[in-house]
Parts: C-alpha cells; sequence; structure tokens
C-alpha cells in the first residue's frame, strides 16, 4: 500500500515543498527513510512509532520505507513528522478517512503523540500563502505566530489523536480565520529620552536617525550615555506595522529563538557583544542560519565599542548594511537572510577613552589613536550618515536635577511625521525604499535640491573644515531628514549647518 | 622606509668641530649625530620649546604667539616634530621666516608622525633635522624621550607650553634643568589636564612665563617693542580673526553665542543651558561662527572662542 503526503521546508527563507511518500511492502517488518534526510530527520523514525503506539493505533509489521522527494533537496529537523505519521496511518489502512483536504502537513511528534511547535512556520506559512489555495495543517503552539498571515488556510492541532478525529469527522474542515486585526504592544524600551542627562546633540542625532533611517555613531567618552541613548532608539521608531512585525518574526522563527510569544510585540533591539564572530554577526553555520544582522531585521542593531569588534566582521557588514540582504552560502546550502535595520554603532574617542575630556587626561599617542581610527574602515563609515560626538559629562550634571527633558512619547511622533512625508514624496518612486537615508544618487538631485545659500554654506565648508568629498551627499541627505522634521519642502542653509555638525570625523582637524 | 637609502645628510662625531659646544658639556651626549639642513648651528640663541601632542586651542595659541616674539629676535626654535606643541613652534618659525631645529626619535628613513610629513620636509630646506639613531631606526616609543635631552641640550633654556602629568614635555624640563638649562613655563588654567604638569614645573621653581620678554630677559636679549597685545605680534591666522573682532557682519544670535564662548572649551550642551536655544538652532549659529573664524570646534565636541 502507499500513501502520498505533502510537507514542506524551508530554504533560507522560502518554503519548499516536500513530497512525502510512504509504502508498505511485505517481508521482514523494517523502517527506513530515503533521499537525503539528515539526523533529525532519520531519528524521526523513533519518534513517528513511539507517537502512533501512544495514540492507540498499531505500527504495521512491515516493511516501512518512506521517501522524501526531491531527491536532491537536503531535508532537515523534525518538521516531517506529522506527515509521516499520517502517511503511515493511511497507508496501513488504519484510518479511512472521510475527508482528505488539500494541504500541507507540518508538525513534530512528541513520543505521547502530541504534536510540537516547528522552528520557521511563519516563513514557511507566509511563502505559501503567496500560492493559491494553500493549506496548512500545523502544531497549536505555531498558531500565534502565523494566525496573522493571509491567504492561507490554517488547521492547527495539539496532537495526532485530534488529527484522526478530525480527518474521520463529515462536513467539509472549517479553516480557523486568520487574524487580520493586529495590535502591536505599546513600544517599552529600556530607556526613555528623557531619562538621559544632557546630550542634547546626541538626541537629536538620534532623533534625525530614526526619521530618516540613517545609520548612527556615537564617540564619547565612558560614561556618556552612549549605550543609554541606543536603548532609548526603539522607543523613538514609528510604531509598527503588521507587515514588519511579519517580516522580523519570520526571522526569529527560522532562526528558533521565537520563544512562543506570537508576533514579536516590537521592534527587536539586538545588541551582540564585541567578541561575536562573523557567523553569529552574519548568520551561517554548517546549514545557513540568521545571524545577528538578520535577528535586528525592521529594527535595531547596536555595535557598541565598535573597533573592538573583528576586523572581518565589520568588512563582511557592509554588503549587507548596503543593500539590506545577505547572501550566505555554505557548502550544505545557501540561504540569503534579510538584514533591514538600523545601524547605532558606538565608541571610544581613542583607546583610553579620555581624549577631548575636560578633566582627565588622555593617554594616548596621536599614533594608537590614528590605529584605534583606522579599524574602522572608510567603506564602512561611508554607510553611516551621522556621526555625533558625545562630550563627557561634568559630575554636577549627573547631579543636577535639570527641567525635565522631552519624553520619547513626543519625539516618536515628530519622527512619524517625518516618515509620513518621506513616504508620501518617495510613493511613486520605483525600486525605492521609503526613507531619506537609502536614497540613490540619481533620485538625489530631484530630491535633495539645495538653495543657493545652502549650498554656499557647504561649499565654505568643505573648504574651512577640510569636510571630505564623500561627506558631500550624507549631508544632502541628513538635510533632507532635517527638513522634513521640520515639514519643509526646501532644504534651507540652517538644514544644511546642522547637518554638517553631524559630520564630525570627517572634519580633518578632528581626527 | 625606502628600500635604498639615500645618503642626503651628514653625520657629525663628537671629534668634529661642527659637533655643537653645547651637546659637549653633557655626560650622555650621543656620538654621532645625522643631519639634513643648515648646519652648523648657532653657539647661542637656541630655546626648545616643547609641550603636549593633545594641545588645546589655548596652548597652541599660546606657542604661535611666543614662538613669532622669540623668534623676531633672532631665536632658534628647538623642539620634537611631534603633533601638537611641537609642530605648532616649528610651523611657526619657519612662518616667520625663521631658523627651526627638529630633533627626531627616530632614523632618517622614516617620517613621523605621518601628519608632519610636508612640515619634516619643509624643515629640511629651510631649518635643521637632527637625530642620533641610524637611518633605518624606526619610531618606537622608547627612543622618543631619550631625544628629548638633544632638545634641551642644544638649547639654553627649554619653554614648556603645555604639559601633562608625567608626560614627555615634563621629561624634557627635567633633563634641562639636569643639564643646567633654564625652564620656563606658560601656566595654564587650573582645571586643565594638559597644564597640570607645567604647574608642577613651576612649584618646582621654573620660570612662569607670559610674554616672550620673560625668557629674552634672562639671556640679556630685550625686545624693546615687544609686549602683551601688540598687534603687530600676532600672525595672520590670528589677525584674521582679530582684524573682524569687531561684531560687524555678525547676527545678534552669534553675537549672544560668541558672548558665552570664551578660551574654555564648552559643550553644546552647556552651550544650550546659557543660551536657552534649542539644538538645531544653536548647530547653525555655531558652523556659522566656525566657518567666520571666530570659534573652533575641539575634540569631545567642545567650542572654545578665538579672542
Amino acid at each position: 500500500m502507499i500513501a502520498k503526503i505533502e510537507s514542506a521546508c524551508l530554504i533560507g527563507m522560502e518554503a519548499a515543498r516536500v513530497q512525502v511518500e510512504v509504502n508498505l511492502a511485505k517481508g521482514m517488518p523494517s523502517f527506513s527513510i530515503v533521499e537525503l534526510p539528515d539526523a533529525s530527520v532519520r531519528e524521526a523514525k523513533d519518534r513517528v512509532v513511539a507517537a502512533i503506539r501512544n495514540t492507540g493505533f498499531e505500527f504495521p509489521s512491515r516493511r516501512v520505507t518512506v521517501n522524501l522527494a526531491p531527491a536532491d533537496l537536503r531535508k532537515e529537523g523534525a518538521c516531517f513528522d506529522l506527515a509521516i505519521a499520517v502517511g503511515i496511518l493511511m497507508a496501513s489502512e488504519a484510518i479511512s478517512p472521510k475527508r482528505w483536504p488539500q494541504c500541507l502537513w507540518l508538525g513534530e511528534l512528541a513520543l505521547d503523540g502530541s504534536i510540537r511547535p516547528v522552528r520557521g512556520a511563519l516563513p514557511l506559512a507566509r511563502s505559501l500563502s503567496r500560492q493559491a489555495n494553500s493549506a496548512l495543517v500545523l502544531p497549536l503552539g505555531n498558531l500565534e505566530e502565523v494566525c496573522y498571515v493571509s491567504g492561507i488556510k490554517l488547521f492547527p492541532f495539539l496532537d495526532l489523536r485530534r488529527v484522526v478525529q478530525w480527518l474521520n469527522a463529515e462536513g467539509d474542515p472549517e479553516p480557523v480565520a486568520t487574524q487580520t486585526v493586529w495590535k502591536p504592544a505599546v513600544q517599552t524600551s529600556l530607556v526613555d529620552l528623557s531619562e538621559i542627562k544632557g546630550q542634547a546633540m546626541a538626541k537629536r542625532a538620534l532623533e534625525i536617525a530614526a526619521a530618516g533611517r540613517h545609520n548612527l555613531l556615537m564617540i564619547g567618552s565612558p560614561g556618556t550615555g552612549k549605550s543609554m541613548l541606543a536603548q532609548a532608539l526603539p522607543g523613538i521608531l514609528p510604531s509598527w506595522k503588521l507587515q514588519e512585525a511579519l517580516d522580523a518574526t519570520q526571522v526569529h522563527s527560522v532562526a528558533g529563538v521565537l520563544q512562543g510569544v506570537g508576533l514579536l510585540p516590537h521592534r527587536p533591539y539586538r545588541s551582540p557583544h564585541h567578541s561575536a564572530s562573523t557567523v553569529g554577526l552574519l548568520g551561517g553555520g554548517d546549514v545557513p542560519s540568521p545571524g545577528e544582522i538578520s535577528l535586528a531585521h525592521r529594527g535595531v542593531l547596536f555595535l557598541d565599542e565598535l573597533p573592538e569588534f573583528r576586523r572581518d566582521a565589520l568588512e563582511a557588514l557592509r554588503q549587507p548594511v548596503e543593500q539590506g540582504v545577505v547572501h550566505i552560502h555554505r557548502a550544505r546550502g545557501r540561504a540569503s537572510y534579510p538584514t533591514d535595520f538600523l545601524l547605532v554603532a558606538a565608541m571610544n574617542p581613542c583607546p583610553c577613552g579620555f581624549r577631548g575630556h575636560p578633566k582627565k587626561e588622555c593617554q594616548c599617542t596621536s599614533l594608537k589613536i590614528q590605529k584605534y581610527m583606522g579599524k574602522i574602515s572608510g567603506p564602512l563609515l561611508d554607510r553611516i550618515d551621522l556621526h555625533v560626538e558625545l562630550p563627557a559629562l561634568k559630575v554636577e550634571e549627573l547631579f543636577e536635577e535639570k527641567k525635565e527633558a522631552e519624553s520619547s512619547a513626543v519625539v516618536k511622533v515628530r519622527v512619524e511625521r517625518a516618515r509620513e512625508i518621506q513616504e508620501e514624496r518617495y510613493k511613486h518612486v520605483k525600486h525605492h525604499s521609503q526613507d531619506n537615508a537609502h536614497l540613490v544618487p540619481r533620485d538625489m538631485k530631484r530630491f535633495c535640491a539645495l538653495t543657493s545659500d545652502g549650498e554656499a554654506i557647504l561649499k565654505a565648508a568643505v573648504e574651512r573644515l577640510g569636510l571630505s568629498a564623500r561627506s558631500f551627499d550624507r549631508i544632502r541627505k541628513v538635510a533632507r531628514t532635517i527638513a522634513d522634521l521640520e515639514a519643509s519642502g526646501t532644504i534651507e542653509a540652517r538644514h544644511i549647518a546642522e547637518a554638517i555638525h553631524y559630520r564630525c570625523l570627517d572634519r580633518q582637524n578632528n581626527f | 622606509m625606502n628600500s635604498e637609502p639615500k645618503r642626503d645628510f651628514r653625520q657629525v662625531t663628537e671629534q668634529d668641530a661642527q659637533y655643537p659646544q653645547a651637546l659637549r658639556e653633557l655626560t650622555d651626549r650621543p656620538p654621532v649625530l645625522y643631519i639634513k639642513g643648515r648646519w652648523p648651528l648657532p653657539e647661542t640663541g637656541l630655546i626648545g620649546i616643547v609641550g603636549t601632542r593633545g594641545a588645546s586651542a589655548y596652548g597652541l595659541e599660546a606657542t604661535e604667539r611666543l614662538t613669532i616674539e622669540l623668534v623676531r629676535q633672532g631665536i632658534v626654535t628647538v623642539s620634537g616634530l611631534a603633533a601638537g606643541i611641537d609642530a605648532c613652534a616649528h610651523r611657526t618659525t619657519l612662518q616667520e621666516g625663521g631658523w627651526t631645529v627638529a630633533v627626531l626619535g627616530h632614523g632618517f628613513g622614516y617620517r613621523y608622525p605621518k601628519k608632519n610629513e610636508p612640515l619634516f620636509d619643509e624643515i629640511a630646506k629651510k631649518g635643521t633635522l637632527v637625530t642620533e639613531f641610524p637611518y633605518d631606526t624606526p619610531p618606537q616609543s622608547c627612543n622618543f624621550p631619550q631625544r628629548n635631552r638633544i632638545i634641551s641640550g642644544l638649547s639654553q633654556g627649554v619653554l614648556v607650553v603645555e604639559a601633562g602629568h608625567r608626560s614627555g614635555a615634563s621629561i624634557t624640563a627635567r633633563y634641562a634643568a639636569e643639564q643646567g638649562r633654564d625652564v620656563f613655563v606658560v601656566p595654564g588654567s587650573i582645571f586643565s589636564a594638559q597644564s597640570r604638569g607645567c604647574h608642577h614645573l613651576i612649584k618646582e621653581g621654573a620660570k612662569l612665563v607670559e610674554t616672550a620678554q620673560d625668557i629674552l630677559e634672562e639671556y640679556s636679549l630685550s625686545s624693546p617693542n615687544a609686549s602683551v597685545g601688540d598687534p603687530s605680534l600676532v600672525s595672520n591666522n590670528m589677525m584674521d580673526s582679530r582684524l573682524r573682532g569687531n561684531d560687524s557682519g555678525l547676527t545678534p544670535s552669534e553675537k549672544e553665542l560668541l558672548k558665552a564662548l570664551s578660551s574654555t572649551p564648552l559643550s553644546v550642551d552647556e552651550l544650550v543651558e546659557i543660551t536657552h536655544q534649542p539644538v538645531d538652532r544653536l548647530a547653525e549659529v555655531l558652523l556659522s561662527l566656525e566657518l567666520k573664524g571666530r570659534i573652533q570646534a575641539m575634540p569631545g565636541q567642545r567650542y572654545v572662542a578665538h579672542n
């Protein structure tokens, strides 16, 4: 007897359909799985046998062969368990279903027959939802993350017994309606802007970064509040939309770090330690899996102590930062993961950290400082629009209770308004992400035209301050965002003037 | 390092008549000196000018002014071609058409620091480069204190402009004292880390210097018309800002901000506090003042006014 049943597995972020064929033949009782299964798939045998017996069925005393097609696809994970078990029950005629819906079967079996949630259910469902008439049998535990995907029928189950009951029941299968209404949690970021003392300039830079999605580098002595500022950033980013939440959550789903929370309640904030390996940051591994930069997709990636990161890791960041996607090629497969994050980096002004400190003396030689700064290559810096120096706070300032600073909520309103302006402006531009930071040179002329005053001030700054040519475009983009924050249609001289302040690394005399 | 050493320098040994007399007095004098540029040095009228690499705007301004005054009195300046005060002293001397001597802590096969390469070449042409290290000695931190004894040894007196606690400039001052040279010190703010070493030297009996006259009078070299604030003694750069010293051409907000700024560096936060202006507005005014040459941005996002 033979049974065919469909399942799927993930290749990168895309679903690949897998045919599970079960054949029962006469001969010595045995159970084998063929066609490139990995260890976890081979171990499915033991799980499936136990699950079938503990659900109250007989495991057939026949030669059981399970074939996973296509043959050349590397199958991994335990998501085929349910398909194999149902296939065996069908083939052995232990059940004779009254209905046989066209659907894909997904689920890992526990020994007692219950169905465990699987890794990557969300990207699988999203990928399948783009095909017509898809339906998915999946573990109940995965429902929370998958239920917001539209365009796919879902049949969630808790255990194998309920699956059998459902197959044996009469009538049309009732899909669980996908929930289209989703409410993001109010972003409870770790730090509110009003809690940070001083640093008016850095706070403003943070606002601009959030409004135009510009990457940001903060330079300051230890204790100036770099980490706190970074932690406050998610709190001023626009509230996120369902599509973004799905985008971010599916990466976490693939990485298997989603702990049954459904969709991520707010934007991810990742701050990998500087000892992180290149693979840990970018993703990879024997079988590719997403790294920190993909887990920060649609959120914030904070790299503290930027020059302490491994040089090769920093260099490898260049392409993902630019393109918003990382391609990973390994012997056992290739994958592409999205990496559309806001990069916030922090570093000391010199190895000892006290350069420019009003009280403490810097012990570094100019060679040491040069080497330290040199660890961050020009091409990476090129992808960071805003650099801002944080002055060290005086002791009095730390204790002083000043008038309440602006709260994150107030800033967020301005940020959201600036984003709306950008969305409106770039609505009809092709191949364009909807923010100022990702303007391509071709569109710069059209959207970042300067007034003659602005041009004069930019020219003067380049001459007097020794700004490098590469900062030219960056300044114009940042000025565009500053203008958007004011809802000003044109870029005025004052916008350019402010933008120039956020290019401190380009000043010849400074570093 | 060049692969083929070019012999575009001379060497002078202790036995040579051209070996500086001043160095013969030292017990730890270098047996050989390698030289590029003008030689021999004059017997008298050499003053060492040393200070921190991380100089403040105040330190650079003081160096500039004192160097100009000294050079106009025919003084030859000696320093170590490091960044900061050293480079400023060399550069100012050359701008004034004076003679400057740079004592290196490495062989001629290297030019260090990279930033000073043009200055290195200019001094080789118009002044003197001296080193005790053979051609292919790389710049090593252990060699720099050693060359400081030559800076002080060649000089009749050493002027310390800004020196942090236990800095290289302090070492030079110590050598100078041991070698029987005069030590002159420019005082700084009591809050400034860069002046801590200077103040320590003053406490130990070094001479406090306000004008070049304080140095020149030790050698009976008076400068009759030199006085503090004499406009003829400020360099072009400072002249520019001074000429524009009248507040015409400044907007009211620029004037207000300029009033708040002094030679003590202030951060943007402090300026926000003082002027009650929002950051974006302040940033604009700061830039326009900077472009007009009235203020300068220092590391750590602090601003000082040129007075």
